[in-house]
């Protein structure tokens, strides 16, 4: 478009620079923000104040742990010497046993005193109780037994009434009787002196009735004898607070970002800053960045300085090995700290997306507190011990990262789910991000008094030809999620045949694509023939598709076997191995539906249809065809519930080449047929391999293709775009060019 | 565009048609309803009516902040609904509800205002000066925003409206809140502004101070512009001779003080 005001350009008026005025609104953002008291105190005095407390309490609570577990005493209380004696003795006889059951022992002095020291401090060795035996000065008052077990002075208290009369047949045994054990029911110590007191009386009877058992002579042995070997797992032996390290910096970040979010929209609206701001000649969109790197940059800040305070906590404390296990490198720390970084930029476009629409402070704040406990669930949950990361997981925002910095500090994270969390919560940033995008600064929510939700979700009056930058962003949003919890469902499906699962994960795959993209049309009055671009192609675009469906293979097959390592062909050798009798056993028509046809459609429908027509709508076509691309190729890396990094770069390279085809051919129709002959090809190849092996054609020994091959397809894509590009001169010479090359 | 070229000089601004419809729940609301008025460089239109007239809805959609549900408005030639941005270039706005940067210092709120028009460097620090001096700004220029007395942080306001030396200024109820010596300010400030030659458009209801400060007037009532001219045209057409008199009997009600005129809503018709 041609300005007018080039030719009008006035020496009265100022232009001003794009940069230098962004770069000037964010230091503007900043220095409002870092000076403000408020901020400033939970940046920085919060940390300083917190954790040296926290730190105090936590050293406080190991250092009474660790003296209990030095000297743990149990004190019995028996009624006179006699019984005293006895009991002395059975207690010793139980002991003995146990052991003599060897494993058993060891679990039993364990259990005994790992229950409060499961973060097993290291050095310090769990040793076997010392047992006290006090005799009552009176003779069998047993008021006064109860007393002390009250007052906590004995742990548990001992009766023995001899039962001569009621085992009638049985007890010849001079010593059978009645051991009447009292305990302190609210003392974790009284009850676990009753447990071990309790142990060794049962060996002793136990040990006794398979005497009686082996002299009645049925069989010389008990039917089984159990032990107990306990196995450390790695994740018990650093569990409770490993996970709250993450828990607690990620609390804090949130914290960090809260005040700065409502004081830079909501606060700025209710001081009348904001007008001012919007009156000047400013993208609307610059403003909201810069308030949201502002927000970034003081959660940021509260991360770092929360982390720095922690580790100098932890340190000066003598408590890293509790609190971050054993896995406290530099690079976790790293890590950790971009999980933050993620994190905090998920979440402050959320609050600013939220505070955008209020009103008033006070109004932001309202809104803020429900956001905030909702967001401690998820957070609490990943606190649950043993809990396993999986793709669900992933997908739910701030558990997702809770759990990867566990992972992480624990050196368990896994590759794919880091991706998935990963991308997973970029995704719902953005969405959040175009969202106060389209409340931030509209003129309801500066002027108009009554507002609601609803006006923002409200279809669209006037239909639109092709959908905005926004909706279609959103709309992948929504998908990334739903794609993996699918994927993952579909890898549940065990029971399922092979032709079944592909069936299923075919179907799936085309609702998804096709019916999110669908509602968000919908939802944002967009033309459904424009936005998804599907109008009919010119014939010779089709042929072109077709030459290019039959020819592009090779190119894409090399660039996937350039990509791979031999460790890796290795692996996948052996995953296609195994599922190669199953996959032979699956009809070729099945495999074709659900692997070209099905994904062909949907795929182009949603990636070349209507997220790029989203794209082209603010973006230069050629940017648009490698966003979309990339974003194609990032959706081909996952499968199932694993990475495959090599299928990025031939899934992008042909994302790149869909794209211009439908670009060139201005049509979906002519990628649906490449996509579909190319998928379909490749299928039929496999299946067909042995016959085709005849050929020397064996894709499964040899490496790369003829060199041949190779040109002979460069050409034909040489020609097939030359085709689908003569297409577009014939026919729209006098329309607008779209292809800004 | 060279229709602009050519009728720059004499109309500066030009609404046509202007209408906004609020969408109030299952209703809508007519708050401005095809209004039309120019304005010269140099001339200072009074924009008049009382509270709900549809005066601020009218400035917002000038300034390109509110969507017209119809018509457009045009400064120096660029028209709003194509060319935001440029109207934002040339247009300043004073608006009573307009705050400061609480933790910014008078000095660092104009120079980023500066940034933001896009006034070079060197020359932003020359205005921050002369604006200072107009303003009387010196002895605070450097302490914190919030610190500020009412009377200042106008003052501040009014600069900042002028560091990017706007041929139109926009002014909306620019006294609101003030005391004499605040309205004296004002007055002086528009005079300052009629002999730079920008063409200014004051909304108020304080028909008094109006007459003293305003070269024409456009009196609203209920969205629709009622009256339009200088005060002698207006004498004449209505056979009053204050803008009190003019507005009461427009408004076709009994004798109350201006300030007190019956208050009519955005959201009631």
């Amino acid at each position: 478009m041609v300005s007018p005001f080039e030719q009008d350009s006035d020496d009265r008026i100022y232009t001003p620079t794009t940069s230098f005025r962004f770069s000037g609104l964010l230091k503007k953002e900043l220095r409002e923000i870092l000076r403000d008291r408020r901020t400033v105190i939970t940046l920085i005095l919060m940390p300083l104040l917190v954790y040296p407390l926290l730190g105090l309490l936590l050293q406080k609570f190991f250092l009474s742990q660790v003296s209990k577990i030095s000297e743990i005493e149990y004190r019995i209380m028996l009624p006179n010497e006699s019984e005293g004696k006895l009991f002395q003795a059975l207690l010793e006889q139980g002991d003995k046993i146990l052991v003599e059951q060897g494993g058993l022992v060891r679990q039993d002095t364990s259990d005994d005193t790992e229950d409060d020291t499961k973060n097993g401090l290291p050095g310090l060795k769990p040793t076997k109780p010392v047992v006290k035996y006090l005799i009552e000065d009176s003779t069998g008052d047993r008021q006064s037994a109860v007393t002390l077990i009250r007052d906590g002075i004995v742990d548990i208290g001992v009766r023995y009434q001899p039962t001569e009369s009621t085992g009638a047949g049985m007890n010849h045994s001079p010593h059978s009787g009645h051991f009447q054990i009292s305990f302190g029911a609210q003392s974790e110590h009284s009850r676990r002196a009753a447990e071990y007191v309790q142990k060794r009386l049962q060996a002793v009877r136990w040990e006794y009735r398979d005497r009686i058992l082996a002299q009645m002579g049925e069989s010389n042995s008990v039917p089984f004898v159990t032990s107990f070997s306990p196995v450390q797992s790695k994740m018990s032996q650093a569990f409770s607070l490993v996970t709250i390290v993450p828990m607690i910096l990620i609390l804090m970040t949130m914290t960090g970002a809260v005040y700065p979010a409502i004081d830079l929209t909501a606060g700025e609206r209710e001081r009348g800053t904001l007008e001012t701001l919007i009156a000047a000649p400013l993208p609307r969109m610059w403003i909201l960045c810069s308030k949201f790197f502002a927000v970034l940059v003081v959660a940021i800040l509260t991360a770092l300085v929360n982390m720095v305070a922690m580790l100098a906590t932890a340190y000066a404390n003598g408590l890293e090995t509790v609190l971050f296990g054993e896995g406290m490198t530099p690079l976790v720390l790293l890590e950790i700290l971009l999980l933050l970084l993620i994190f905090a930029a998920f979440f402050s476009a959320v609050l600013l997306c939220i505070t955008s629409f209020a009103r008033s402070f006070k109004e932001a704040q309202a809104y803020l507190i429900p956001l905030m406990l909702i967001s401690m669930a998820p957070g609490v949950l990943g606190m649950v011990p043993d809990l396993k990361m999986t793709p669900i997981w992933a997908v739910i925002p701030l558990a997702n990262i809770v759990l990867l910095s566990r992972d992480f500090l624990l050196h368990e994270a896994q590759p794919f789910l880091f991706f998935v969390s990963v991308f997973s919560t970029i995704f719902y940033g953005i969405v959040a991000l175009s969202l106060a995008a389209r409340i931030f600064g509209t003129d309801t929510i500066l002027y108009q008094s009554e507002t609601s939700w609803s006006e923002f979700f409200k279809r669209a009056r006037k239909p639109h030809q092709v959908p905005a930058l926004n909706n279609a962003m959103l709309c992948l949003a929504v998908m990334f999620p739903v794609f993996i919890l699918a994927a993952a469902l579909v890898g549940r499906l065990n029971e399922l045949s092979m032709s079944m699962r592909l069936l299923v994960s075919g179907s799936l795959t085309f609702c998804l694509f096709l019916l999110i993209p669908l509602a968000f049309a919908r939802l944002g009055g967009v033309n459904l023939q424009t936005g998804f671009r599907f109008f009919r192609p010119r014939m010779v675009a089709c042929l072109g598709a077709i030459l290019l469906g039959f020819t592009l293979w090779p190119l894409a097959y090399e660039i996937e076997i350039i990509s791979l390592t031999d460790y890796r062909i290795e692996i996948l050798t052996k995953i296609f191995d195994s599922m190669k009798l199953e996959l032979e056993a699956v009809p070729l028509w099945i495999k074709l539906v659900s692997l070209a046809v099905m994904p062909a459609i949907c795929e182009e429908l949603f990636f070349r249809g209507y997220l790029l027509s989203g794209l082209l709508n603010r973006f230069s076509s050629t940017r648009a065809i490698f966003i979309s691309s990339f974003l194609f190729a990032l959706f081909h890396v996952i499968v199932r519930d694993s990475l495959f990094i090599e299928r990025f770069f031939p899934s992008f390279f042909m994302g790149v080449c869909l794209g211009y085809v439908n670009v060139l051919s201005r049509s979906v129709i002519p990628g649906i047929i490449l996509h579909m002959l190319h998928n379909g090809l490749l299928i039929t190849l496999a299946s067909y391999q042995d016959y085709f092996s005849q050929w020397e054609m064996n894709l499964e020994n040899q490496k790369h293709l003829p060199v041949f091959w190779m040109v002979v397809s460069l050409v034909s894509m040489i020609i097939g775009f030359l085709l689908v590009r003569g297409s577009r001169q014939s026919t729209v010479a006098s329309e607008t060019p779209v292809l800004s090359s | 565009m060279h229709l602009a070229e050519t009728e720059k000089s004499a109309n500066m601004i030009r609404v046509q048609e202007l209408t906004r419809v609020f969408d109030a729940g299952k209703q809508d609301v007519l708050a401005v309803d095809h209004i039309s008025f120019e304005v010269e460089a140099g001339e200072v239109y009074g924009l008049l009516g009382p509270n709900g007239a549809g005066k601020t809805t009218t400035l917002r959609m000038i300034l390109g902040l509110l969507k017209p549900t119809s018509g457009d408005a045009e400064v120096e030639g660029f028209q709003v609904s194509t060319h935001p941005d440029e109207i934002k270039r040339r247009v300043g706005l004073v608006s009573t509800s307009a705050g400061l940067y609480q933790w910014l210092s008078p000095r660092e709120i104009l120079a980023f205002f500066a940034d933001v028009y896009g006034v070079p460097k060197v020359q932003a620090s020359d205005r921050i000066e002369l604006l200072a001096d107009l303003f009387e700004l010196t002895p605070f220029l450097n302490r914190r925003s919030a610190t500020l007395s009412t009377g200042q942080k106008q003052r501040v306001n009014l600069a900042r409206s002028l560091i990017h030396d706007p041929p139109v200024m926009l002014m909306d109820e620019p006294t609101r809140g003030l005391d004499v010596v605040g309205s004296k300010v004002i007055f002086d400030y528009i005079d300052h502004l009629r002999e730079e030659g920008k063409a200014v458009i004051v909304c108020t209801h304080r028909l008094d101070e109006a007459e003293q400060l305003c070269d024409r007037f456009g009196l609203l009532h209920k969205g629709k512009k009622s009256y339009e001219g200088t005060l002698a045209e207006l004498q004449q057409c209505t056979s009053c001779q204050t803008l009190t008199q003019i507005f009461l009997q427009l408004l076709d009600a009994p004798l109350v003080p201006p300030d007190q005129l019956p208050v009519a809503q955005e959201e009631v018709l």
